[in-house]
Parts: C-alpha cells; sequence; structure tokens
C-alpha cells in the first residue's frame, strides 16, 4: 500500500521533472545512465579476489587464470571469436567482457545466472572452463600457506566454494570502469564528446538500437532474440546448441536463439563480437544488428556516426582510458 | 546368611538404579517442558514478515515499472532488472528462514507456489521486456518508415500522380496503424490485416526501390500489430498473476502458525509452572522425609550410644570380675603354698619349743648349783644332789645332741620361710605391681612365675616339660602378657583332666618377632566352638565358673601389643595356642600398652 503511495509519488516527480525539460535535465532523462564513480567494496575480500584471478593454480591443469579469458587491456574480454579452456579446448561462445558486470542482471549469454557468484560456481566445474571440482579446487587453496593464511585472515574459516566465490565476487565488481566521455556528457560536460558523437547518439536513439542498449551499461539488463526482423541463423548456418540460447534453459519454444542483450560499454575494445564471435569487426555487428533487429538497411553515414558514438562509451579503469 | 546379603545388595542395587533413572526423567520432562517454552522466536518470525512486507512493496513498485516501462515513461530498464536480485534474495531468505523455524508442511507447499509464481512473473517481465523492446521499436520507427517511402518515390521521379496515388494507399494504413497502437481493437486489427495485404499486392506495381521501402513500412506495421497481442497478453497474464494475494497468505499463514506458536508457549509455559510446583513439593516432601530420617537416625544413633556406654560398663565389670576371678584363683593356689612350709615350720618349731626346755632346766640347774659351790655354810649333800642333776641334766643334752637338732630345725624354718618368701616373689613377680606398666621383659619368666602360681592347679595331673629356647627380652607390658599365659595355662589345665602334659616353647619367629607355644594334650576344641572362642562372653564353662572374658581378653592384649594369637587343634590329641609378640613396640602400640586400662573394651 504504501509502496505503490511512493511509487505514484515518485512517477509524479518524473512527470514534473520532465515537463521541467532543460538541458541538463534532458540529459538526466536520457535512457542511458552513467556508471557510479564509486563502488563500496569490501578491500580485503577484493584483493583476495584479485590473487585468485590471476592465479592459474585455479584450473584444474594449471594452464589458465580468469584474466586469461579477461584481460584488462582487451576491453575484459580475450578478442578471440570462441575462448580457451583448460587443455586448449574451445569453449562453445565468445567470451563477455569481465568489466561493469555489478550493472548486469542477468549472466552468461544464454543468461544462465542471475547472480555472479553462480557464474563463478559453475565456470569452475565446468570441464571445458577451469574443468576442477570444489573438493579438489578448495583442498589445492588450503594446501597453500599463503591462501590459507589468507583465507584465515579474510573470513576466520578456511577456503570453500561459498568463500571462494565471494572473494571472486567482490574483485569482478571492483572492476568497473566509469568516466567513459559518454557518462561525462551525460553529466552535464556537452564537450565531452563532438557533434559527431552526438549526432551519433541521435541515429542511436532514432534507429532504434536504444530500444535495448539502455540503462547504465547500455544492454546487460534483458533478453532479446537474436534475429528480430529476419533469421539470423538460418543465413549463418552450422547451427549448434550455443545457438539457441536461453532456450537451453527454459526449454520454452518463445526462447528460442534469446540472448542477453550485451553491454555496449567498452565496445569498441571487445571485437570479435556476438555470442558466436562471429563480427569481426564494429562495422560487420552494426551491419547485422541493423539487418536482423531492426529490420532496415542502415545509410552508410549513419551507420558511421553510430560507430563514433560507441567508441565514446570506452571508460577509465583505475583512473586510465582503456585502450 | 551371605545369600541373604547378596539379595539385599542387589535390590539396593537397583533401587538406586531406578531412582537415578526417575530423577533423569523428571529432569529431562523439565528441559523439555523449558525448551517448549523458548520455541517461539520472534525474530525469526519478525524477519519473515517484515520480508514479507519488502517483497510486497517490491512486487508492487515492480509492477508499476513494468508499467512506466510500456507507456514509455521509463525509458530503460534498470528500474525493472534491479528487484530481481532482490527478490530472489528476499525469497531466498524466506525459504532459510522457514526451513530453520521449521514451519509447518502447508506453509513449505504455499512458499513453493509462490516461488513458482514469482518465477513465472520474472519470466513474464523478462519477456515483456523483450516485446515492448521490439514494439517501441516498430512504433517509433513508423513514421520513419512512412516517409522513407514518400521520400524514395519522389527521389526516384516518380510522376505527381503516382506519388499522390502512393501517399493515399500508404497513408490511411500508416495513420490507421497509429491510431490502432493507440486503442488496440480487434475489429480495427482485421481491417489492418487486410489493408496490408493489399498495400503488398499494390507495392507490386512500384520500382523496386519504392517497393522495399513499402515492405519495410509493412513489415514494423506487422510487428507493431503482433507485439500489440503479445504485449497485451503478456501484460493481462502479468496482472493475472496473484503475487500480492499469495504474499498476503503467506503472511496470514506465517502470523497463524507463528499465533499457534504462542498459544503453545502459553500452554507449555502453564504446564511448566504447573510441573514446577509438583517438583517443589516433590522436593519439600523428600526434604521432610530426610529430616525425619535424621531425626530417627539421630534417635537410633543416641540409643545405640546409650547402649554402647552401657555395655563397655557392663564390660568393664565382667573384666574386674574376670580379674577377681583370676585373682581369687590365684589366691587359692597361693595360699595352698604357702600353708606346707608354713605348717612345717610351725612343726619345727614346736619341737625347737620342746628342746628348749630341756636346756632351760640345765641352765637353771646349773645357776643353783654355782651359786651353792660359791657359799661356805653349803651343805655337802646338797652340793652332792645339785651336781648330780647338773651331771644328769647336762649329759642329756649332749648324750641327745639337743644343741644339733635345734640348729638342724633352726635351718629347716629358716628353709620354709625362704619357700614362702619365694612364692611371695613370684607373686609380686607375676603382678609386676612394683614396676612400670611397660618394661623389658623375660617371656620365660614370667612364664615360670605363672606356672608357680597355677601349680595347685596342676599339681600331681600334669607333667610339665619346658622347651625353652633363647630368646631375647621384648618390649611389653609383663602383667599383662603374665595374664594371657595364665588365662592359656589355666584353661589348658582345664582342658587336660586327670592327666596330662603341658608344654611351654619359646623360639625367635623371625627377626621382628619371638614366638612362644603353650600346647597341652587335651580333648581339643570342638570344631563347632573353635570359630567363638575368642567372642567375649563366650563360655563352655558352667555358669558361675567363668566370665566369657579371658581368651577374649587375651586376644585384645595380644592384638594390642601388635603380635598374634593363633589356635591350633585337634580332637584327642590336644590343642596348641601360639603367641607370636614382637620384640620392639611401635611408639603409638606402646602408648595403647601403657594405658592404664589397656583391653579394648570394644566387641572383637
Amino acid at each position: 500500500m504504501l509502496g505503490g503511495l511512493l511509487s505514484v509519488i515518485a512517477a509524479l516527480a518524473a512527470t514534473i521533472s520532465m515537463g521541467m525539460a532543460g538541458q541538463v535535465l534532458a540529459q538526466v532523462n536520457e535512457p542511458i545512465k552513467p556508471i557510479p564513480l564509486e563502488m563500496k567494496l569490501d578491500e580485503r575480500k577484493v584483493s583476495l579476489g584479485e590473487k585468485l584471478f590471476f592465479d592459474k593454480r585455479v584450473s584444474e591443469d594449471g594452464t589458465i587464470a580468469c584474466f586469461a579469458c579477461h584481460g584488462y587491456n582487451t576491453g575484459g574480454a580475450d578478442r578471440t571469436p570462441l575462448s580457451k579452456g583448460i587443455r586448449g579446448q574451445q569453449g562453445d561462445v565468445n567470451a563477455p567482457s569481465i568489466f561493469n558486470l555489478a550493472f548486469n542482471s542477468r549472466y552468461s549469454w544464454d543468461g544462465r545466472n542471475e547472480s555472479l557468484e553462480d557464474q563463478i560456481k559453475k565456470l569452475m566445474v565446468n570441464p571445458k572452463v577451469m574443468g576442477t571440482t570444489w573438493e579438489k579446487l578448495t583442498a589445492r587453496l588450503n594446501g597453500q600457506a599463503d591462501y590459507a593464511e589468507l583465507f584465515k585472515s579474510v573470513f576466520g574459516e578456511p577456503a570453500t566454494a561459498k568463500n571462494i566465490a565471494e572473494a571472486i565476487v567482490a574483485f569482478e565488481r571492483s572492476l568497473f570502469t566509469p568516466n567513459a566521455r559518454f557518462d561525462k556528457f551525460l553529466r552535464g560536460d556537452k564537450t565531452a564528446i563532438t557533434e559527431d558523437e552526438q549526432r551519433g547518439y541521435q541515429k542511436f536513439k532514432a534507429y532504434g538500437c536504444i530500444a535495448c542498449h539502455q540503462g547504465v551499461n547500455v544492454g546487460g539488463n534483458m533478453f532479446q532474440v537474436f534475429g528480430v526482423m529476419g533469421d539470423y541463423f538460418k543465413k549463418r548456418g552450422n547451427i549448434t546448441t550455443a545457438d539457441l540460447g536461453r532456450f537451453n534453459q527454459t526449454k520454452n519454444e518463445a526462447d528460442k536463439h534469446v540472448f542477453r542483450v550485451p553491454s555496449l560499454r567498452n565496445v569498441a575494445l571487445t571485437p570479435p563480437y556476438f555470442h558466436d564471435g562471429s563480427a569481426a569487426t564494429l562495422d560487420d555487428a552494426v551491419d547485422i544488428m541493423f539487418q536482423y533487429q531492426l529490420g532496415r538497411p542502415a545509410p552508410k553515414g549513419d551507420k558511421e556516426l553510430i560507430i563514433k558514438f560507441l567508441r565514446t562509451l570506452t571508460g577509465e579503469f583505475k583512473g586510465k582510458p582503456l585502450q | 546368611m551371605s545369600t541373604d546379603v547378596k539379595k539385599r545388595e542387589i535390590s539396593s542395587g537397583m533401587q538406586r538404579n531406578i531412582n537415578i533413572a526417575i530423577a533423569v526423567v523428571l529432569v529431562a520432562i523439565l528441559g523439555f517442558l523449558f525448551s517448549k517454552t523458548r520455541n517461539v522466536d520472534f525474530d525469526a518470525h519478525n524477519d519473515v514478515i517484515s520480508n514479507l512486507r519488502q517483497l510486497k512493496q517490491i512486487d508492487a513498485e515492480w509492477n508499476i515499472d513494468v508499467f512506466k516501462s510500456k507507456m514509455g515513461i521509463n525509458n530503460n530498464y534498470d528500474p525493472v532488472a534491479q528487484p530481481l536480485p532482490v527478490i530472489r534474495e528476499l525469497a531466498t531468505g524466506l525459504t532459510q528462514k522457514t526451513v530453520e523455524t521449521g514451519e509447518s508442511a502447508e506453509l513449505d507447499t504455499m512458499l513453493k507456489s509462490f516461488q513458482e509464481i514469482m518465477a513465472k512473473k520474472i519470466a513474464m517481465i523478462e519477456r515483456f521486456k523483450s516485446q515492448n523492446s521490439i514494439y517501441r521499436n516498430s512504433t517509433n520507427f513508423l513514421p520513419t518508415a512512412y516517409d522513407d517511402v514518400i521520400a524514395t518515390a519522389k527521389r526516384i521521379g516518380l510522376s505527381a500522380a503516382r506519388q499522390a496515388e502512393l501517399e493515399a494507399t500508404v497513408n490511411p494504413v500508416f495513420s490507421e496503424t497509429l491510431s490502432y497502437n493507440l486503442t488496440p481493437d480487434a475489429a480495427l486489427k482485421d481491417k489492418l490485416t487486410q489493408q496490408l495485404v493489399t498495400l503488398r499486392e499494390r507495392a507490386e506495381q512500384y520500382p523496386l526501390e519504392v517497393k522495399e521501402s513499402i515492405e519495410v513500412l509493412i513489415a514494423h506495421i506487422g510487428t507493431t500489430l503482433k507485439q500489440q497481442d503479445i504485449g497485451a497478453s503478456l501484460l493481462n497474464e502479468l496482472s493475472a498473476l496473484p503475487t500480492a494475494k499469495k504474499i498476503d497468505e503467506l503472511s496470514d499463514a506465517y502470523s497463524k502458525t507463528h499465533e499457534t506458536r504462542l498459544l503453545d508457549q502459553q500452554f507449555y509455559r502453564q504446564l511448566l509452572i504447573a510441573y514446577s510446583v509438583f517438583l517443589l513439593a516433590l522436593l519439600g516432601y523428600l526434604g521432610w522425609r530426610l529430616i525425619r530420617s535424621y531425626r530417627q537416625l539421630g534417635k537410633v544413633n543416641g540409643a545405640l550410644t546409650q547402649a554402647n556406654r552401657e555395655l563397655k560398663e557392663s564390660q568393664m565389670q565382667l573384666v574386674q570380675s574376670e580379674k577377681m576371678s583370676a585373682l581369687g584363683q590365684m589366691v587359692a593356689g597361693i595360699a595352698h603354698e604357702i600353708n606346707t612350709p608354713l605348717a612345717y615350720v610351725k612343726g619345727t618349731l614346736d619341737v625347737m619349743k620342746e628342746h628348749l626346755s630341756k636346756v632351760h632346766d640345765l641352765a637353771n640347774s646349773s645357776h643353783l648349783f654355782a651359786t651353792s659351790l660359791r657359799d661356805k655354810n653349803a651343805d655337802k649333800n646338797e652340793l652332792n644332789t645339785q651336781y648330780l642333776q647338773v651331771a644328769t641334766l647336762s649329759h642329756d643334752v649332749v648324750k641327745n645332741k639337743r644343741f644339733e637338732e635345734l640348729d638342724s630345725m633352726l635351718s629347716d624354718g629358716t628353709h620354709g620361710i625362704g619357700q614362702i618368701s619365694e612364692i611371695v616373689i613370684n607373686l609380686r613377680n607375676f603382678s609386676r605391681l612394683d614396676r612400670a606398666s611397660v618394661a623389658n621383659f623375660d617371656v620365660r619368666k614370667g612364664l615360670d612365675s605363672t606356672l608357680l602360681l597355677a601349680r595347685n592347679l596342676l599339681k600331681h595331673r600334669v607333667t610339665v616339660q619346658t622347651e625353652y629356647l633363647d630368646v631375647p627380652d621384648i618390649m611389653c607390658s609383663p602383667s599383662q602378657i603374665n595374664q594371657v599365659f595364665l588365662n592359656i595355662i589355666t584353661n589348658a589345665a582345664h582342658a587336660m583332666g586327670e592327666q596330662g602334659t603341658l608344654i611351654l616353647r619359646t623360639e625367635r619367629h623371625d627377626e621382628k618377632m619371638i614366638r612362644i607355644e603353650i600346647q597341652d594334650d587335651g580333648g581339643g576344641i570342638p570344631s563347632s566352638v573353635l570359630p567363638k572362642i575368642f567372642d567375649p562372653f563366650f563360655t563352655t564353662k558352667p555358669i558361675g565358673e567363668g566370665t566369657g572374658m579371658g581368651l577374649s581378653i587375651s586376644y585384645k592384649i595380644i592384638e594390642a601389643h601388635g603380635g598374634k594369637i593363633l589356635v591350633d587343634t585337634e580332637k584327642d590329641i590336644g590343642t596348641t595356642f601360639s603367641i607370636l609378640l614382637p620384640i620392639q613396640q611401635k611408639q603409638a602400640a606402646a602408648g595403647i600398652i601403657e594405658d592404664d586400662d589397656p583391653v579394648d573394651l570394644q566387641p572383637a
């Protein structure tokens, strides 16, 4: 009852502020929101999570660590169509960026994980990724003097599946990239992006990209069919299980080829694109989006403007612009 | 007798076990009731209720956000996506709390059904987001698509008439789509579907570029129609999902359960109070019983102490009479012993008196004769007569050896007195009244004095043999040890009847002890009597002859000395009492012995 009332008041306030539409207020009401400049995290867990993130001993054969597929210098992804797990096995999908996960509501291309903890718990035991078991991993970590001591001091207990995931998730949440030029623009700095980039943003909205790529993460908060206005998979051919997307989780016919809408934050740094890594460049990716999602041809100039806009979404990590 | 004792022991052991079991059960019941009164976890209940309230609020806000997205007031889906982790957390918390507090299966089912509905809602909202994006994208694009058609026609230089015709064909479809988007109406939809078919047919008449732009428009109008339908049915289904109702039901059910628990708790609390009262009453009863038992115990104890004291007194009297009886026997013996030399000395003195009268006559005659000789006037005849008398008398004294005989008689008398003196010395030695109660003592001398005192008892019947081996003096109370010897020897004498041999032995038993054996060849002690011989008041003698304390006291004396008294007896062969005594006394034992009344009168 009270909640309902509050919501009504909130809605009223939103309407009033829209009515007062000035320049800055208009920017406040943009469908894309800036990434917060700070996040509160438990530094001790973050630093333990960081150690685990970069430690190859986490994988069963000691060949890969988390950063193998999620490098800082490759936009938090690996610039490979399909990522490699232990024993050089090729994975099923393209690795998404590790940055700004805190602002997503679902994880993995098919949204199989509702939380980052779930994600870690599954990746560790996925035979194509870390290929270990929690028994083995905890035994391995507790057998190392450095980890035994760290877990004792941070969690007051030896490593467990729960606290390992908790530490890694804390670290993952610390990987956010605020202060993209576009965010500065959203915060009121009109000169932060060029006129072309501003026009690119207008095109982004006008063509309807904004329908799915919105919110803080410019995506990452909903599902969409890949091929709304045309059959992408028929065209591409060679359909794999991974191509079925969310259907693999729900077995609901309506969820066939449904994927989580990926975040476009730092998108310029994370080629190739799509779950199958099939689009090598941003240009290719935007083309495919126009054709299969928007159902219309993309005039060359507009497409270029949109790509210019997309490049303004590259943020800063620990105060330095990502490259 | 022993089986009775065992039975009693077993039954008392069982009684104890039963008592412990009852105590354990009583405490367990108390614990159970107490835990039942602690059963209601208010914090957990409050958590659950506040959790449900939050859920309801978030659910309501979520609904509003969904409708705001539908209306286009929300221009991004973050507000619609954000409740997901919160809802998940709350639902998980709810499940945990339900499991922790062990709620009923009914609640569990309700919770599951709520979670199912919530999962359905989450899935539906995901689908709504996808659908709404497509729908809004197409709707937003419609004017552009329409403009594209007209612009393309103009660009490729379509004649004004055909342009006008094209516009007249496309425009109604476009505007009716817009009005359908505002007010979705089934009739309008059918009409529009029809018009789209017509439009697709007509598009064939136009140049390729125009045809393509018309097809894009048609595709988006089609998408709009389709998504509008899906959207409407999704929202219908969504609003029909009874999440709020389920949350209310859950709240009610939790509250009901909580109330039931509170009632239960109240019930158990009352039960606990009643039970506590019962336990208090029980404790009171037990306390009363205990006090009563103590009182009874005190009474019995007093009676026993009194009885014990009386017993002690009577025992002391008995010991005294035993001593007197022994003394009496001794006195009889001693009187007899003294009587013999006394009679002898008396006889001697009588004879001496007879002899001395002759010497007296001689002395008188001699004195008269001597006086007459000095007298000048004395008659010669008188003198002659007196001389003859003296001669006769002195002849008699010399001839009859009167003086030798007197001398011999004096010697005999002295001998008799010597014998009496010896008895007196032995008597003194026996009682040692003139010495310290603890002293170095040669047991052989003790045995000898005792034998002398008991001679009257043994004389003419019993042959006494002594087989003394060399033994050191021992530290003891000689009078007590002598008492023991006299006791045993007296018993032996009684046992042997008309004839017998009493053998006394001494020897070194080991480094610390000496051994004294007193062996008789009497009838032996019957086995039925043997276990009781050292019991106080036990006697086989006729009433008035024995107190039954002799051996009992002997046993006590030897025990107090740290020694042992052993009996070896065989029917018709005899009995040997062996006494083991330590050469040195321990300090404490010496104290006990030195005591005026060394005999411990507690019953053995």
